[in-house]
């Protein structure tokens, strides 16, 4: 099963802390949990550290964690970031769903 | 953004202005030294920076463009010419209006600036230093951010941006140290950047990307190639030496480059100027910025402290109480510690004055046409911070005058064979519990014909009138008078003298002045070093009891009443072979009381005249703290202020600079009638 979180706020520091919690509630309740990001909601470089975050919980406690839809919205904010620069096959198929699926 | 954030952000947007100007001023003396071009353009950087930040977006984008066409300069492809320093300076007063008025509409005068300053760059394009053709060179930057960066605003993105800017860069983010989710501090920053740059640039240029962060983040900066570091090294400011690698912040993605120059921002590896540079900027503070009026407020605590613990004293040594005696002494002591601390905190030295006038005599020079040259002396001397205020507008005054009136153009002064540059001299010294501030310019000095043809048109003296020279370069300080032949932007408009000398008397100061003809004028003002507390000599009157500040006393003597009636219709004493006029305050105040039979002389002086005041009664020394007279008593020119006594009665503080004018005239009078 998977669990969605749907996740309609705006992915930057104020809200940060209520995110983590609902993500980490995810993890309590399935083994596979997509990130819902919607649409046109504005995003910060702490919000990218979070969703990071989320991976390595996912692989800390042995569950899967992906994003509903690629973030190619959130393509230049990766880039700028360098977030994807050196970027392994893993981190293009979770960020845009690039190459061979998991 | 909270409206103390941006009170902050305006006092340390002044005080980087105050830097720009004086580093702008420095450069006009020493156009090819780089480390002043650095420091201007980090100024420039700072502001824009910080500007944007607090919201000021006009003063950020208008800095912006001086900061690039400054960017020429320290990149050495224009010469820092007179015109184009001064075309930035302009920009520099417009920076301040963008920062003191920010909704104001600014953007045309703004407009012309920026063309002024493209123009002078252009102008200044054939003047350029002969400039290594750029080299470019790889850097290895690696960076990490304080946890708590994301919290107070810090926006990496705008440091990788500011990076990209400077030429070609490849950025990779560092995500190893980012916790799971459930250790995480979500609002914590984690991140780390390893950042391959190639650039033109030095290393200052990128360092100046983190000049805000500076404080607390780790930063490494390595060039990767060892020869073209070299020739940066030589031509920007990078720190010349090679030095071991730096803490790793990241993990080693490559081979270790060959010159390692690690940017530690608490611990600058070498006395570089550029690493002087960042270490200035870096250096915590240790000194605590206090609102003036707090400051203000605290030393009317300390005055009304004053005064509480004087009636204790007097309650306490009218009883035979001997503890309270003890106490009583203990908190005079520890009170007059208290003003000596709080005396030391309002001091500030004169230089904060004198830095102002540099920027001024350079624009009187540009306006006038005359070369004038301006030296300081003494800018240690210290001063209470509200009397510093209070002279700046004095000096202005005086300054313009002397730029104006008293120097001759270059051509006037080759035919009179001085040197073409016309000198003002500023000093400073402490002289007891004054500060005297001289202004003295090598100029034609006062034309004494026109002064006495000017009084006379005026009505202020008759025709022909017998004057001595002191008396006649005195009605300079009438309301409305000036020799100058023709009313300029900068004087002659004839509000000046008079209202420097109402300031200074004002201060319970005295302005003089000396003028030689052909040769130059000097004003010299005495200004007592504070304006809220002073040692006073408590002195009785018939009933009154009044103080003299005891910075004015010269000594006191015994008149008995022979010799006061011996010396009666002429009112002299003799005093080591000088005669010294004094004044009978019972008199002058008209108590309507018979003279003591000891009578006291409080001889006092201002600077190189002196009168004695002949009183019933020297009660003693007295912590004096001055209150202003009402309205209705300020125009009472022998009184300076008033200050309550230990059993809260009144006394008044005399003025001693007009008791003195006023027996120098008696005396005067006096040795007429002989």
């Amino acid at each position: 099963m998977t669990k969605r979180v749907l996740i309609d706020a705006a992915l930057v520091v104020k809200n940060v802390v209520v995110l983590r919690q609902a993500i980490l509630d995810a993890f309590e309740e399935d083994d596979t949990i997509s990130l819902d990001l919607a649409d046109e909601q504005p995003v910060d470089l702490c919000g990218l550290q979070l969703i990071e975050s989320a991976r390595r919980q996912a692989r800390a406690v042995g569950k899967t964690l992906v994003l509903e839809r690629p973030a190619t919205e959130f393509r230049p904010v990766l880039d700028a970031a360098g977030f994807l620069t050196d970027a392994t096959a893993d981190d293009l198929q979770f960020w845009l769903h690039q190459g061979p699926a998991q | 953004m909270s409206d103390e954030a941006i009170a902050v952000f305006q006092v340390e947007a002044r005080e980087n202005l105050e830097l720009i100007e004086q580093g702008l001023l420095d450069l006009l003396d020493r156009p090819e030294d780089r480390d002043l071009v650095d420091a201007v353009f980090r100024g420039l950087h700072t502001l824009k920076g910080s500007g944007s930040m607090f919201g000021f977006d006009a003063l950020a984008g208008f800095t912006h463009h001086c900061e690039t066409a400054f960017d020429r300069v320290r990149k050495g492809e224009v010469a820092a010419t007179t015109d184009l320093v001064s075309a930035v300076l302009a920009a520099r007063d417009h920076m301040r209006r963008l920062m003191e008025d920010p909704t104001g509409d600014h953007g045309a005068a703004g407009d012309v600036l920026l063309a002024d300053l493209e123009r002078a760059v252009r102008e200044a394009d054939g003047n350029a230093p002969v400039a290594a053709a750029p080299v470019q060179t790889a850097w290895r930057i690696r960076f990490d951010l304080p946890s708590h960066a994301f919290k107070n605003g810090t926006n990496p993105l705008a440091l990788l941006a500011e990076l990209r800017d400077l030429g070609e860069a490849r950025v990779v983010a560092d995500v190893s140290r980012v916790p799971p989710l459930s250790q995480i501090e979500p609002t914590d920053h984690y991140l780390a950047w390893d950042v391959t740059l190639t650039t033109d640039q030095g290393r200052g240029a990128i360092e100046d990307v983190f000049i805000f962060v500076m404080d607390e983040m780790n930063l490494s900066i390595e060039a990767l190639d060892a020869s073209n570091a070299d020739a940066v090294v030589a031509d920007q400011t990078g720190p010349a030496e090679v030095v071991a690698e730096g803490p790793s912040i990241l993990p080693q993605a490559a081979a270790p480059a060959q010159v390692a120059a690690p940017v530690q921002s608490s611990a600058p590896t070498a006395p570089d100027a550029a690493e002087a540079g960042v270490a200035k900027t870096a250096k915590p503070s240790e000194s605590v910025r206090v609102p003036a009026d707090r400051l203000d407020e605290l030393m009317d605590r300390v005055g009304e402290l004053v005064i509480a613990q004087s009636r204790l004293s007097q309650i306490a040594n009218s009883g035979v109480d001997t503890a309270l005696r003890a106490v009583s002494e203990e908190i005079e002591r520890l009170s007059g510690e208290l003003r000596d601390t709080m005396m030391v905190l309002r001091m500030v030295p004169v230089a904060t004055l004198f830095g102002r006038f540099r920027r001024l005599v350079h624009d009187l020079a540009r306006e006038t046409g005359k070369v004038i040259e301006l030296s300081t002396d003494g800018e240690t001397t210290e001063i209470d911070k509200t009397v510093i205020e209070r002279l700046a507008d004095p000096l202005v005054h005086l300054i313009r005058n002397a730029a104006d009136h008293g120097l001759e153009t270059a051509e006037d002064r080759a035919a009179a064979g001085k040197p073409a540059t016309g000198r003002i001299r500023l000093s400073a010294h402490q002289s007891g519990g004054e500060v005297v501030i001289t202004i003295r310019d090598d100029g034609r000095g006062i034309d004494r014909d026109r002064v006495r043809a000017k009084a006379e048109a005026q009505g202020l003296i008759e025709p022909g009138a017998a004057l001595s020279d002191h008396d006649l370069l005195q009605m300079i300080f009438h309301p409305g008078f000036s020799t100058a032949a023709a009313v300029t932007n900068l004087s002659g408009r004839g509000v000046g003298m008079d209202v420097v000398k109402r300031t200074i008397e004002a201060l319970r100061g005295s302005i003089d002045i000396a003028s030689r003809p052909g040769e130059g004028s000097e004003v010299s003002l005495r200004i007592p070093l504070t304006l809220a507390i002073i040692d006073g000599l408590l002195v009785r009157v018939g009933q009154g009891r009044y103080v003299i500040p005891l910075g004015a006393v010269e000594e006191c003597l015994e008149l008995s009443l022979d010799e006061d009636l011996r010396s009666r219709g002429r009112s002299f004493i003799s005093l080591r072979n000088s005669l010294v006029p004094y004044l009978r305050l019972r008199e002058m105040f008209e108590t309507g009381t018979p003279p003591e039979l000891h009578q006291k002389v409080v001889v006092v002086s201002t600077g190189t005249e002196r009168i004695g005041l002949v009183v019933d009664q020297i009660i003693g020394d007295h912590q004096t703290v001055i209150k202003s007279m009402s309205k209705l008593h300020s125009g009472l020119p022998t009184f300076s202020g008033a200050t309550i006594l230990g059993d809260g009665g009144v006394a008044l503080i005399l003025d001693v600079g007009h008791l003195v004018a006023k027996g120098q005239q008696q005396e005067a009078q006096m040795r007429e009638a002989i």
